[in-house]
């Protein structure tokens, strides 16, 4: 396990206090655990890859 | 007949940067919430009030099973607010540049696009020669903001040369 220091906006650390005190997750350290994962997997390249592949397909042969 | 499009900021931004914003003037209709209509104008602010056909859409308030999706994958507020705008239309595509919001309307079953497909399409539409959109392709790193990786795009590239009979490796 590495330890990162990251700088957060207060509005967004507030965010995070509530949805833990609201027991969605059972610490900070989870919840942004959970949310950079999420986030790296909706972009991870071969995600970036399926895309480009739809985007080539459709602009040679879409029927619209 | 082609579908009307409701498009994120990214695509106008990205064909902006590439002379290209009239690849958009087939479609029925072009709408583009009014919270991505600001961000254009912060972010490209001579670009939009020049073009006749692009006109800001109200906004429409967000349902809760696309606002869970949007949180879910951190979609910023033009790219919600577009998904709201399509959720209330039926067979209308989504025009979008970010991978998460493309997740998120294939979950709602939109169909979606992004800058890459609009500039191959310029092709099938006779809007662009081949030749100028391999140009345009390979200034794009130099030209826009549009990420794909290198090796993304040069296989991109080598496919549609293949495919268009143009003669050259990318």
């Amino acid at each position: 396990m590495t330890t990162l220091k990251v700088e957060l906006p207060d509005q967004l650390r507030e965010q995070l206090r509530a949805f833990v005190a609201q027991g969605w997750f059972s610490s900070e350290n989870d919840l942004v655990q959970e949310a950079l994962r999420r986030f790296l997997e909706a972009r991870a390249p071969e995600l970036a890859a399926r895309f480009v592949k739809e985007d080539v397909d459709w602009g040679l042969k879409g029927n619209d | 007949m082609t579908k009307p499009v409701v498009c994120d900021a990214g695509p106008l931004i990205h064909l902006d940067q590439l002379d290209s914003l009239d690849l958009l003037s087939d479609f029925t209709s072009v709408q583009i919430p009014e919270v991505v209509w600001a961000e254009i104008l912060k972010h490209r602010p001579k670009a939009l009030p020049q073009h006749f056909l692009l006109r800001p859409a109200p906004t429409v308030p967000v349902d809760p099973e696309t606002l869970a999706l949007c949180r879910g994958f951190s979609l910023d507020a033009g790219e919600a607010a577009c998904l709201a705008l399509l959720a209330t239309q039926k067979d209308c595509v989504f025009l979008t540049d970010d991978a998460a919001a493309r997740l998120v309307a294939e979950q709602l079953k939109i169909e979606v696009y992004g800058t890459l497909g609009l500039l191959i399409r310029a092709v099938r539409k006779g809007k662009r020669s081949s030749a100028q959109v391999i140009q345009t392709l390979e200034s794009l790193p130099s030209r826009s903001t549009l990420f794909i990786s290198p090796r993304l795009l040069a296989d991109v590239i080598q496919k549609l040369k293949a495919e268009w009979g143009i003669p050259g490796n990318s």
